[in-house]
């Protein structure tokens, strides 16, 4: 079990870092991305390509990996133990990266259409200060007691083609943005439900489960000690399965009211829908109560089999396979800022940004400001704070040279030259061509 | 891009880097309930255990059964000879079959059935023309009529011309001999009525084989052999005492054979751990025993015998306390012990005898001071990553007897390098009696064994495990104590392993 969410740890958080990207993304005036966080959003450029690009974020509230890296003799060693107090009652691990294939957007009058073709990826794992105790310690120091070991999991990825419009009535904007989502793989637990007592007589150890597992095929349970996840999968189909099966639809909404000439407001509702799941799909579930009171010995008595404690300790944990359809939701965000123009040069704004997933959320506040220090070049930083790291310095820079606009920006500075000590971590690369 | 380099950086200090953990398990290894009643359950093979209504446990070792059915007693034979007829009446003795085989010695067949016989005639005239030839055995009959065939016998065509007829079968022919004789009436005519003499004839039975046979069957010795029971009792016994208050040796015979039949006991020894030998003395031995058996009106039917060696009509307790490993016994059946010729006895093709002898141990008893040992083979070499380790040990014994177990670990050399247990090892103390002569429940002993780092580094050279147990009923009672069914040895083990890799 360790194994395997230690495996899923290390894909959520090295192979893809990265969320909350959108600390600042509404400052970049002209950024064609911005219709990202709010479909109301307007781009400066009647015609605008966006090339690809990526975004990618990874977030934890608790333990960040590399604060369990010690070096030990020239070598690195990973110990759980290094990371005992910084563990929170309940952790999450999230990643995510969206890889913005190609867009397109055009404005027309007051309307402004666009359209594109993304792909997401996103990764969480919520795990229990028990089950960070449990694998650094054992469960020897929790003799008498029960731990609540269930992880809650997801690792999912899927295919978005977008339309979009919005539409400027005098002072106010709307807009709204329809995703046609088409599912490539998924892990997802339903009920997460796993508490293990050990007994104090002699250790007996009961565990009580009420679990579900759902999986497209990228997870092989075959026994707790052989579980495998093809975490290849998740990035080697990208471009497989597309609008094939796993449908599912999603909605944007948002607003932008300019209240004067130099103050905006906005707010938006992003990513309500959700992937209805039926591609190879196999359920695991685990109901009931299991007990391992230790090997009765009489079972033994003139029989040649041998005594394997092994596999009567597996088996407390006992799956039944199914193969029934699910759905998940894709993860509702929303975003409300403000922007003030104080001089043509600079802008100020505040932000506030929440996003979820099936198994956890995180918010973020932030001040923020936008310099633009040559014609060509422009600068963003402010000071944030989010639900999982109590100081937050993000950083953007635009270049905008004749028809292209490149941009990168980060959510924390401070953590960027660290991503595995750092709770929060994440870059946003993007270009995008304006005529 | 620098923080993305920086950030790579990091992130393949993480992936090549060593997991290392440190941890403390805690898990249950052994948790039994031992009962005789529990074990009687999984034991199969010679040995059983045996619980009477009231609980009262006994411990049965077996040999294999022995049976013997008609055909191994009277087996079905080739009939070699030609039955002779000597003129149109004859008589022929049946006392001629006992030339052919000891199983019809002093026999005397009054009623049988056949059963897969085939007859045929060897006919022999001097005739030129065709003889017919009609012969009659009135002993025969089927359907109350008697055996009767007549045969077209062809001209001779010289002195050793003899004509042999078709087989006919005897199936469901029942023969009724009269004074232990056969009669043979046969005519012989030629195409114009004239009688013919016959220069030779005879008649031919394939085998000699009946369904069912009733007669007097002689006073004749039916060899059943015999068998050796292990008592495993005392396999590992090392010192002290085991006394039973009423050891036996019993036998029980089902017996379906329709005669008188009486043991005759050709060895019941003794041999004990120390390869002392003992005959048995007992009344049974020198008198014998007869076999209950059917009347003529219950054939089919299956008489059971039981009788046993015990300590009033033996000397087996004053044997056993020389500790029994074995019995070895020979017995024979002695059909019609009373030589009575009258008495008419049957068998038929289901008959058999069938002996079961067992040693019963009926577990009442004193054990005084016993000690046994049992030496395992072991080999911890394939436990890796265990840095210490802590046994827990939670037991109780509602036996009315201490046990003390001790466990000593052998080198190759089969030197000691370790003892598991401090002092005289992990004590059962012995449950007291209630006033129903019934112990009440034990109390529960809770023993910790440390195995630090460097004494499992030593228990892993070992090769052999010796357990060694020390069991005494004095302290309860000097009187002898029955074990009963529901007394419980409550074993419970569990271990924290403290684990790096």
């Amino acid at each position: 079990m360790y194994r395997v969410i230690s495996t899923i740890v290390v894909i959520v958080l090295v192979r893809f870092s990265a969320i909350g990207q959108d600390i600042s993304i509404h400052m970049m005036d002209s950024v064609y991305a911005r219709t990202d966080v709010n479909p109301a959003f307007r781009f400066s450029n009647n015609l605008v390509f966006d090339l690809p690009g990526i975004s990618a974020g990874a977030f934890t509230n608790g333990v960040a990996i590399g604060d369990l890296l010690i070096e030990n003799g020239g070598l690195n060693e990973l110990k759980l133990k290094e990371g005992m107090e910084d563990v929170n009652d309940i952790n999450y691990v999230t990643g995510n990266m969206a890889v913005n294939i190609i867009g397109v957007g055009l404005n027309v009058g007051k309307w402004q259409l666009s359209t594109g073709y993304n792909w997401h990826y996103q990764g969480s794992i919520n795990y229990t200060k028990d089950i960070f105790l449990l694998a650094a310690n054992g469960n020897a120091p929790y003799i008498g007691e029960t731990l609540d070991v269930g992880p809650e999991l997801l690792l999912q990825s899927y295919h978005e083609v977008y339309i979009g419009a919005s539409y400027q009535m005098s002072n106010i904007t709307l807009g709204a943005r329809i995703k046609l989502l088409s599912g490539i793989n998924d892990i997802s637990t339903d009920n997460a439900s796993i508490k293990l007592t050990t007994e104090e007589e002699i250790y007996q150890l009961r565990v009580e489960s009420d679990y579900v597992l759902n999986t497209t095929g990228i997870l092989d349970y075959n026994g707790i000690k052989d579980v495998d996840i093809d975490a290849d999968k998740l990035l080697d189909e990208l471009f497989s399965n597309f609008l094939g099966d796993n449908i599912g639809l999603a909605f944007d909404f948002g607003l932008d009211w300019k209240v004067n000439d130099k103050f905006n407001i906005s707010a938006s509702i992003l990513d309500l829908g959700k992937i209805s799941w039926n591609k190879e799909v196999i359920n695991y579930k685990s109901k009931g109560d299991n007990t391992f009171e230790g090997v009765d010995i009489l079972d033994y008595i003139d029989d040649d089999q041998e005594v394997v404690l092994e596999d009567s300790l597996y088996n407390l944990l006992d799956f039944e396979e199914s193969n029934e359809g699910y759905s998940t939701s894709v993860g509702a965000r929303i975003h409300l800022s403000t922007r003030y123009q104080m001089s043509p040069k600079l802008t100020l704004g505040t932000n506030y940004y929440s996003a979820s997933n099936t198994i956890n959320s995180r918010y973020l506040l932030s001040v923020n400001c936008q310099y633009k220090t040559l014609p060509w070049l422009s600068i963003g930083t402010g000071y944030g704070i989010s639900s999982n790291s109590p100081i937050l310095i993000p950083l953007n820079t635009m270049f905008h040279i004749g028809f292209v606009d490149f941009y990168m920006s980060t959510e924390n500075i401070l953590s960027g030259f660290s991503i595995t000590t750092s709770n929060v971590s994440s870059v946003k690369l993007g270009l995008q061509l304006g005529f | 891009m620098i923080i993305i380099l920086a950030s790579c950086s990091d992130v393949e200090d993480i992936s090549d880097a060593d997991f290392v953990s440190d941890v403390s398990v805690a898990i249950p290894l052994i948790n039994t309930q031992l009962t005789l009643d529990s074990v009687s359950e999984r034991l199969n093979g010679l040995t059983s255990i045996v619980i009477a209504p009231n609980g009262q446990v006994t411990i049965k070792y077996r040999s294999e059964v022995i049976r013997q059915d008609a055909d191994d007693i009277f087996p079905v034979f080739p009939v070699i000879i030609d039955v002779p007829i000597v003129g149109p009446n004859s008589i022929w003795s049946l006392e001629s079959l006992a030339s052919l085989t000891d199983a019809f010695a002093d026999n005397e067949i009054r009623k049988a059935i056949f059963q897969d016989n085939n007859v045929f005639f060897k006919l022999q005239h001097a005739s030129d023309d065709d003889v017919i030839f009609t012969i009659t055995i009135p002993e025969f009959t089927l359907g109350g009529e008697p055996f009767t065939r007549t045969y077209a016998v062809p001209p001779r065509l010289d002195e050793t011309d003899v004509y042999n007829t078709v087989s006919v079968s005897l199936d469901d022919y029942l023969f009724l001999p009269v004074d232990n004789a056969l009669s043979f009436i046969y005519t012989a005519v030629d195409s114009e009525g004239n009688t013919i003499d016959m220069t030779a004839t005879a008649m031919k039975l394939d085998f000699l084989n009946f369904e069912y046979v009733e007669g007097y069957f002689g006073e004749r010795i039916f060899d059943i052999q015999g068998d050796i029971i292990e008592v495993g009792l005392f396999d590992k016994w090392i010192s002290g005492g085991l006394e039973f208050e009423d050891p036996k040796v019993s036998v029980r015979v089902e017996n379906s054979f329709g005669f008188p039949v009486k043991t005759e006991f050709q060895k019941l020894q003794f041999k004990t751990i120390n390869g002392t030998i003992y005959d048995i003395e007992s009344g049974l031995i020198e008198e014998g025993v007869a076999f209950d058996y059917p009347g003529l009106d219950e054939v089919g039917e299956v008489k059971e015998t039981s009788f046993d060696f015990n300590k009033s009509n033996s000397n087996i307790q004053q044997i056993f306390i020389d500790k029994v490993a074995s019995v070895n016994y020979d017995i024979d059946a002695l059909a019609n012990p009373d030589a009575d010729p009258t008495i008419s006895g049957f068998l038929n093709k289901e008959s058999y005898f069938r002996i079961d002898v067992s040693v019963d141990l009926p577990l009442n008893g004193i054990v005084n001071e016993l000690v046994i040992s049992d030496t395992l083979d072991f080999d911890l070499n394939e436990v890796e990553d265990v840095n210490s380790a802590e046994f827990k040990f939670v037991v109780r014994n509602d036996f009315p007897s201490t046990v003390n177990v001790q466990a000593v670990i052998l080198n190759a050399q089969n030197n000691p390098i370790d003892v598991i247990f401090e002092g005289d090892g992990i004590i059962l103390d012995a449950a007291m009696l209630g006033a129903d002569g019934r112990t009440v429940n034990g109390e529960t002993t809770i023993e910790y064994v440390n195995l630090p780092k460097d004494r499992i580094n030593t228990i892993k050279e070992g090769k052999r495990i010796v357990l060694v147990a020390y069991i005494d009923s004095k302290n309860v009672s000097d009187d002898y104590l029955w074990f009963y069914s529901d007394y419980e040895i409550d074993f419970k083990l569990g271990a924290i392993l403290n684990l790096e890799n």
